[in-house]
């Protein structure tokens, strides 16, 4: 079977070449007939904006959907260059990117946000192509461009939904947390206002009253360090704010606001470290990731004999890997396939939005890390892969 | 004859305090931060009332409570920001308390005991 399909991969290769050869030779010879030609620019009139400029980028011709998107007459284009419709959002770096290609005799493409008339902007993908002469040097250019305004849209309300979606979740998160906080945060609390209350009562005895002031230093350091991995939950803005961070601290910050929940479910979490590179990241939502990851796991082993999760992080070459393990006994491989997908959940109803571990990737793909469910492990195992921090934002 | 109280709780610093201020000539005061040597002094000495933590390492009051003797007084100090069922509990105390409250229901528990051990007599 496995001859035969060899055979069969190899045909449909040899097949491809002579094929595409074949492809090639008509296009050619096709490009070559002035009909073939002018229907294929009719085509690109109906459905793109076209038009032709000079070497110094002076509008000598333009097509109607050009006008008829861009709101300008004919007579308002011809012979001004582009930048009656620059929309303003794009630096001069992108335009001198644009010159440097196109003047060295290379097409370049990109999606540029231009302004109609009326002053509301509108997105092109365009090609802009240069036409030689007889030496080879740009005499004109042809830009080709194709409106993407809709998809635009479509993709900035995807975006406006992610952060809906993303607030939503920190909300959630935060709901959980907030019980378990001031429950950690209530215990030293108490410490401090009984202690302080017994102080009088030591005031002969500074061996005593020194002890007792420490311990009051004690629990004001266990609150000042739980407030700490709450202040950074208190960020207004939706701007992701990127740096470069240590995932020990992260994780260790995760740690401290879930040890409420550990607790009141007995379970044992422990973290173990060899990592020394850095990653760059947005600490909060990488914290939230690492949150989410924490207490799926310990629901996940709540009716265990056993109740752990071992957080390991290591490097691997140009990656800082992260596991989260737990002791439950893995997922059954119908979880497996759906376990990333928006609103797919194992909890019952009413304890999980399902939402967890699909934006968890949307935020780890963000950072161009990665999340899987590691196979062949006994138990529940989830690798998270950062790339390493590089040099010049360290330097940054 | 001494008031017996057995005090659970994990936080040692907590226990410290219930040691510091309940050294009432009147009261036997023993603290634990481990739910199992509490269950088995319990047993072996019996006490008149227990307080006890809500969250213990590796177990709850409310797994604990099974393993005590029903008719001893359970009261619970609680650092949750949920209110708790009392079922089982004679009183719940939210953390973070003050020991003028405790001060206060042990007293009425400390008459309340002798005032039912001359009613017995």
């Amino acid at each position: 079977l496995e001859l035969a399909l060899g055979v069969l991969i190899t045909l449909c290769v040899l097949g491809a070449l002579i094929y595409g050869r074949k492809m090639a030779r008509f296009v050619r010879s096709s490009f070559r007939d002035a009909a073939v030609n002018k229907r294929i620019l009719d085509t690109l009139n109906e459905v793109a904006i076209v038009t032709f400029t000079d070497k110094n980028g002076v509008i000598t011709e333009v097509n109607d959907n050009f006008c008829r998107i861009s709101g300008f007459e004919r007579k308002e284009l011809v012979g001004k260059t582009h930048r009656v419709v620059n929309s303003g959002a794009h630096d001069s770096a992108f335009f001198q990117e644009m010159w440097s290609a196109i003047a060295s005799g290379k097409s370049w493409t990109a999606d540029i946000e231009n302004r109609k008339k009326t002053g509301e902007h509108y997105f092109v993908r365009t090609v802009i192509s240069p036409i030689l002469d007889q030496d080879g040097r740009p005499d004109r250019y042809l830009a080709i461009r194709f409106d993407i305004s809709d998809q635009k849209k479509a993709e900035q309300s995807l975006d406006a939904e992610r952060v809906k979606s993303l607030r939503n979740a920190k909300f959630a998160s935060l709901g959980e947390m907030c019980a378990g906080v001031a429950h950690e945060i209530n215990n030293p609390l108490g410490i401090i206002s009984g202690t302080a209350d017994l102080l009088p009562k030591f005031i002969d005895n500074k061996d005593k009253l020194r002890s007792r002031v420490a311990t009051i230093q004690d629990a004001c350091e266990r609150i000042a360090k739980i407030v700490k991995s709450l202040r950074k939950f208190s960020r207004s803005d939706e701007k992701a704010e990127r740096a470069i961070c240590s995932i020990s601290d992260v994780v260790d910050d995760a740690i401290v606001l879930t040890n409420a929940k550990a607790k009141r479910h007995s379970t044992v979490v422990t973290f173990k470290s060899t990592s020394v590179q850095n990653i760059w990241c947005d600490e909060i939502e990488i914290e939230q990731v690492l949150v989410n990851l924490i207490n799926n796991g310990i629901d996940a082993v709540k009716n265990q004999v056993e109740r752990w999760l071992l957080i390991s992080s290591f490097d691997d070459g140009a990656a800082v890997v992260l596991r989260v393990i737990d002791s439950g006994p893995g997922l059954s491989k119908e979880s497996q396939l759906r376990l990333f997908q928006p609103f797919f959940t194992t909890k019952p109803v009413g304890h999980g939005t399902g939402l967890g571990l699909s934006i968890a990737r949307g935020i780890l793909e963000d950072h161009k890390a990665t999340i899987e469910l590691v196979q062949g492990e006994p138990n529940t195992c989830f690798e998270i892969r950062f790339p390493v921090a590089e040099e010049q934002k360290i330097a940054v | 004859l001494q008031f017996k109280i057995v005090y659970l709780d994990d936080e040692e610093a907590l226990c410290q305090i219930f040691e510091d201020n309940f050294d009432w000539p009147e009261l036997s005061v023993k603290t634990f931060v481990d739910a199992e040597a509490a269950i088995q002094e319990i047993a072996e000495h019996s006490a008149d009332l227990m307080f006890i933590d809500y969250r213990l390492k590796g177990t709850t009051a409310d797994q604990v409570s099974k393993r005590l003797p029903a008719n001893l007084p359970l009261v619970l100090l609680t650092g949750e920001l949920n209110p708790m069922p009392e079922t089982q509990f004679l009183r719940i105390f939210n953390k973070p308390f003050r020991l003028k409250e405790l001060e206060q229901f042990l007293n009425d528990a400390i008459r309340e005991k002798a005032s039912s051990s001359n009613i017995q007599k």
